[in-house]
């Protein structure tokens, strides 16, 4: 068995965080909400254009480790920027997608299917009012997606 | 965290990594408004690598996935190989979806937090408070290195699923003796009085 050494962390973080000066807690996030509310309009454009690169990918004819790879790079950076949207919905499409992408084995007619059913919906969700009653079928239907793809790559394994 | 803490991030130097523009726009801007002034930003591992080997820094909040290195590897690299300056700098990851296969890895490298994404200026502060407190232990072993995993009250044992031990006093109250006391005589209780003094 190896030699486990444990030493105290000391942050010099810590050190400068209690120096005089600085701002209250309340102060700081205040702050950066205004600051993410500057950057939301940017966001929720390139929100547009990841799902535009979306769509090209699928009929890009690349082969289809690369087509994943690339959707599922792209459907991180729309999660990374859903924090502008009004609704927490296109979040949870988005990373649902990853799951999907992340463990599909191949670009088969119904991974196919299933990611033309997550971008369109992320299309309906995107930059939409926050309303659940609207969002929650499309959410399950989503989860039903992916569920059944993974009913699939189940059944392939075995 | 409470709001009318104070924190004081003027003096702090921070290393920002990050392959997505936009992403990046945000954690700088969130971090900036937070106080923190002296930021460096990068876009792949490996420029993340080299600005490490020669630059001190207080914190680090990298990607989970970067090309080149990824946040992962970064971290480790950071934990095992880096200069001692910079080897138990506080490393929050940041991450969109991880993995199934990069799941240990993520767990393993030796961050302090793994955040996932969208940044909520909310939780970024807050995991920036409890690194900077430092009140985790420094683990080296051969199979990891980095800060103690296994900080946080988790809860019950296992073995003790309904979260009570052996010894425990029992939980049944029983039957009350005498009456319950009125509402004029509970007012009474907690009704502030003057001192004597």
């Amino acid at each position: 068995m190896s030699e486990v050494k444990k030493s105290r962390m000391k942050p010099r973080l810590g050190q400068l965080m209690s120096q005089k000066g600085g701002m209250y807690v309340a102060e700081a996030l205040k702050r950066a909400d205004a600051t993410l509310e500057t950057l939301r309009e940017p966001s929720l454009t390139g929100i547009d254009d990841y799902i535009a690169a979306m769509d090209a990918l699928l009929i890009s004819g690349q082969d289809e480790a690369t087509v994943i790879e690339r959707l599922y790079a792209k459907a991180g950076d729309i999660i990374s920027l859903s924090g502008a949207e009004r609704n927490q919905a296109v979040e949870i499409a988005a990373r649902s997608l990853c799951d999907l992408l992340d463990e599909a084995s191949g670009l088969t007619p119904s991974v196919v299917a299933g990611i033309k059913v997550y971008i369109a919906s992320i299309k309906l969700l995107h930059r939409a009012p926050d309303n659940p009653e609207l969002q929650q079928p499309i959410l399950q239907g989503l989860a039903s997606v992916l569920e059944k793809q993974r009913g699939e790559n189940r059944a392939a394994a075995n | 965290m409470q709001p009318s803490q104070y924190i004081n991030l003027d003096k702090a130097k921070a290393l920002v990594v990050d392959d997505n523009p936009q992403s990046l726009d945000i954690m700088v801007g969130v971090l900036t408004s937070f106080g923190l002034r002296n930021l460096v930003r990068k876009t792949d591992g490996k420029e993340a690598q080299e600005e490490l080997k020669f630059h001190t820094f207080d914190l680090i909040l990298a990607n989970g996935t970067l090309p080149e290195m990824d946040g992962y590897d970064l971290t480790r690299w950071l934990r095992r190989e880096a200069d001692e300056a910079n080897r138990m700098t506080p490393v929050i990851l940041v991450t969109s979806h991880t993995r199934r296969s990069q799941v240990e890895k993520a767990r393993d490298c030796g961050a302090n937090f793994i955040v996932t994404k969208p940044i909520s200026p909310a939780i970024m502060l807050e995991r920036i408070l409890w690194v900077a407190k430092g009140d985790r232990m420094f683990i080296e072993c051969d199979s990891y290195v980095g800060p103690d995993r296994r900080w946080r009250n988790l809860g019950p044992p296992v073995e003790f699923p309904d979260g009570r031990r052996r010894d425990d006093q029992s939980i049944e109250l029983g039957e009350p003796e005498g009456q319950n006391m009125t509402q004029d005589e509970l007012d009474a209780l907690i009704k502030p009085m003057r001192s004597i003094a």
